[in-house]
């Protein structure tokens, strides 16, 4: 892949090439910062790409103000450029649930922060969800053990939005099930955990989790003809 | 090789209001002559192995006889005894079919 | 000479009915098909799609027979698609390859339908390890193999991407013949306008339930208003449901760090899907591979195939087990042919599998 040298000398190293964007290390204000730059998508037609792409770059700076509001660990923003389609924002050292729960599952699961981080998931999510906030993308590369604090820091608000539906929360935990049925089956029942630490924090719990079985049985009664 | 779909296809539908009703009121025999001990349970295994879907509604049993497969079905309402009876006598004519074309030389 | 693997494979879950017959390498012997094509503005129905099968089948298997230039005694093993699917199709082909074994006195094989189109597509492509996208009228799926299991990463959360389309046909009331998704790519390639719709992804799921519904809703009035033509909303439907799930599809790559996507199922014919799933892969550094409507549509060689690769491992059906059901998770089957690098089988020649893939 290669990498536009003017870009670079723009926002910074690049950290990672995502599906959508682009991550810098970068600094502001001479703070070391991340700078996330949504690009167009070629495949998608114009104007549906700068929709979306508009689109998520609001809701990601929006809702991760909103969620840091209502006390669920988010970096915090510093600037949003409309124009170049970029986001600032602190820079957190750590590494994602998916290596840690990869790297468990390699060299073994040391339980007691399996648990301690399957709690926070619970707890973070629920608080989100109680305050009408849904992410949209709830995988485990979108949150971050921060180092030295141990601190569970949620990323990547780009399809979050806001709503009370329990339909919407449920899917939005459905969403997180699978991630972690297909990449870290190995880890034991770490959802087990999440829900009930969701089940803790959250007020609502009841009739979330009740559509989130109405939910896993939809996708597993559907007749799939064909 | 002959097969012969049986001619005969006795079907004995009872009135509802003979016999004090045990629930499975309706049922309906019938025999397909293969003429060959071997092919009639073919049929007979092939197509045992699917269960009716509404066992509570529609129940069949089959057997093999004297070169003959011999087929009863009983239902509680004759629709629940049209609509099984017709499916089974599709395959019974494909796995006919099957073994009318396709059987190694004799 | 050592004499090659062969079976032959019954496949009729849904309105086509195919049997073939195929090598452990691969090779496709024979591959005939029938498919039940109903009246504009009407999908198909259990009942009538059995119905057709009943009617086609024996013709089929003749034609599969004569075309591979082989007898019954050829064959190595007898596979049919155990489901997922309709209920009464499937039965057809499952009561079909019972007597037949019987008859032949052969093994059977029970085969996931979703994991054939994926072995086929594999086999046909060359494509070792890709994200499988797995897109027909029943079935919307972003797979990827891990540790034994075709595992599901993303997946639509209500109707399937073909049904979606299908369904839009009805309201346009276009012909089924060959396909409503093959008559809807043909009319959106004269769409120009492009009309705003819903775009529903969540993480690595679709839902396309809530586009049907808004787009059934503005059709009748933008047409009678001239706001816009069929092909404009054909188009603007295609391109953007076709961006759901290359979207989702490059989550999915980005997730298992895979460069390579395989699109398999009917859908997967569409060459505007195929187009924007080359550009995605293209920024990515990887490759697109897809097949054409030979094997991308339900047929009964991808069965045979697939059944094969787990007949050469020691896997078969029992008859009394040779049941068929509407509901297989693709997640179900336990994959053992991908276990091993080199399977030690040694009838086929596993290896020009591999010699594909190393251009």
């Amino acid at each position: 892949m290669e990498i536009d040298q003017e870009r670079e000398k723009d926002f910074g190293v690049l950290l990672k090439q995502g599906a959508e964007a682009r991550v810098y290390e970068s600094t502001f204000v001479d703070r070391k910062a991340i700078v996330k730059e949504r690009f167009s998508k070629k495949y998608r037609h114009p104007l549906l790409d700068s929709k979306l792409t508009l689109k998520r770059l609001n809701a990601e700076a929006r809702c991760m103000t909103k969620a840091r509001k209502l006390g669920v660990p988010t970096p915090a923003l510093y600037a949003v450029d409309h124009l170049l389609h970029t986001l600032t924002f602190e820079y957190v050292q750590g590494s994602s649930v998916k290596e840690v729960l990869l790297d468990f599952g390699s060299h073994g699961v040391i339980e007691e922060r399996q648990d301690d981080i399957a709690a926070q998931i619970g707890d973070a999510v629920a608080k989100m969800h109680d305050g009408g906030l849904v992410h949209g993308d709830l995988t485990t590369s979108n949150m971050i053990i921060q180092q030295g604090t141990n601190r569970l820091v949620l990323i990547d608000f780009g399809l979050s939005f806001t709503s009370t539906l329990p339909e919407d929360k449920a899917v939005d935990l459905y969403v997180l099930e699978r991630a972690l049925l297909s990449m870290h089956s190995s880890c034991g029942n770490v959802m087990e955990r999440v829900l009930a630490a969701y089940r803790k924090s959250s007020k609502q719990w009841s009739s979330t989790l009740n559509k989130l079985a109405q939910v896993r049985q939809r996708g597993r009664k559907r007749t799939m003809v064909g | 090789m002959e097969v012969i779909m049986a001619a005969v296809v006795s079907e004995a539908c009872k009135d509802v209001a003979s016999i004090a009703s045990s629930g499975w009121d309706f049922s309906c025999d019938f025999e397909v002559d293969y003429g060959s001990e071997e092919h009639a349970t073919i049929v007979h295994e092939a197509l045992a192995v699917d269960q009716e879907l509404q066992p509570d509604k529609v129940r069949r049993h089959t057997s093999v006889s004297d070169g003959k497969l011999i087929v009863r079905f009983e239902a509680v309402e004759a629709r629940f005894l049209r609509a099984s009876f017709s499916s089974f006598i599709d395959l019974v004519v494909l796995a006919t079919k099957l073994i009318e074309e396709f059987s190694p030389q004799n | 000479m050592e004499k090659k693997l062969i079976s032959i494979g019954f496949e009729g879950s849904a309105n086509k009915i195919g049997i073939g017959i195929a090598t452990l390498d691969g090779n496709i012997l024979a591959n005939p098909r029938s498919t039940y094509i109903t009246p504009p503005g009407h999908g198909f129905l259990p009942r009538e799609t059995a119905q057709h099968h009943l009617q086609n089948l024996t013709r089929l298997l003749r034609s599969a027979l004569d075309e591979a230039g082989i007898s019954p005694a050829d064959i190595d093993c007898i596979c049919y698609t155990k489901g997922p699917g309709m209920g009464a199709p499937l039965q057809v082909c499952a009561a079909a390859v019972r007597v037949l074994a019987k008859l032949w006195n052969k093994p059977l094989v029970g085969v996931n339908h979703c994991v054939a189109h994926i072995e086929m597509g594999r086999v046909v492509t060359g494509a070792e390890d890709p994200v499988v996208l797995y897109v027909s009228g029943g079935n919307t799926q972003v797979i990827a193999y891990s540790e034994g299991k075709y595992r599901i990463f993303g997946e639509t959360i209500d109707i399937a991407v073909g049904n979606c389309l299908d369904r839009f046909a009805r309201v346009l009331n276009l012909s089924n013949d060959p396909s409503p998704g093959y008559n809807i790519e043909q009319l959106a390639k004269k769409g120009e306008k492009f009309i705003d719709l819903p775009y529903v992804v969540k993480g690595m799921d679709v839902s396309f339930s809530g586009i049907l519904s808004y787009i059934e809703s503005i059709a009748p009035v933008k047409l009678e208003s001239k706001e816009c033509t069929e092909a404009d909303l054909c188009y603007s439907l295609q391109e953007t449901l076709f961006a759901m799930l290359v979207e989702i599809t490059e989550r999915a790559m980005a997730h298992c760090d895979t460069k390579d996507v395989l699109i398999v199922g009917g859908v997967g014919c569409n060459l505007r899907l195929q187009e924007m799933m080359k550009a995605m892969c293209a920024e990515r550094g990887g490759r697109l591979y897809a097949t054409d409507d030979r094997y991308c549509i339900d047929n009964g060689a991808m069965i045979a195939y697939t059944g094969l690769l787990a007949f050469a491992h020691g896997i078969t059906t029992p008859l009394e087990e040779s049941t068929f059901t509407q509901r297989f998770r693709t997640d179900e089957v336990h994959a053992i042919w991908r276990e091993k690098s080199s399977p030690d089988v040694n009838n086929g020649s596993v290896n020009t599998i591999e010699e594909k893939t190393g251009s």
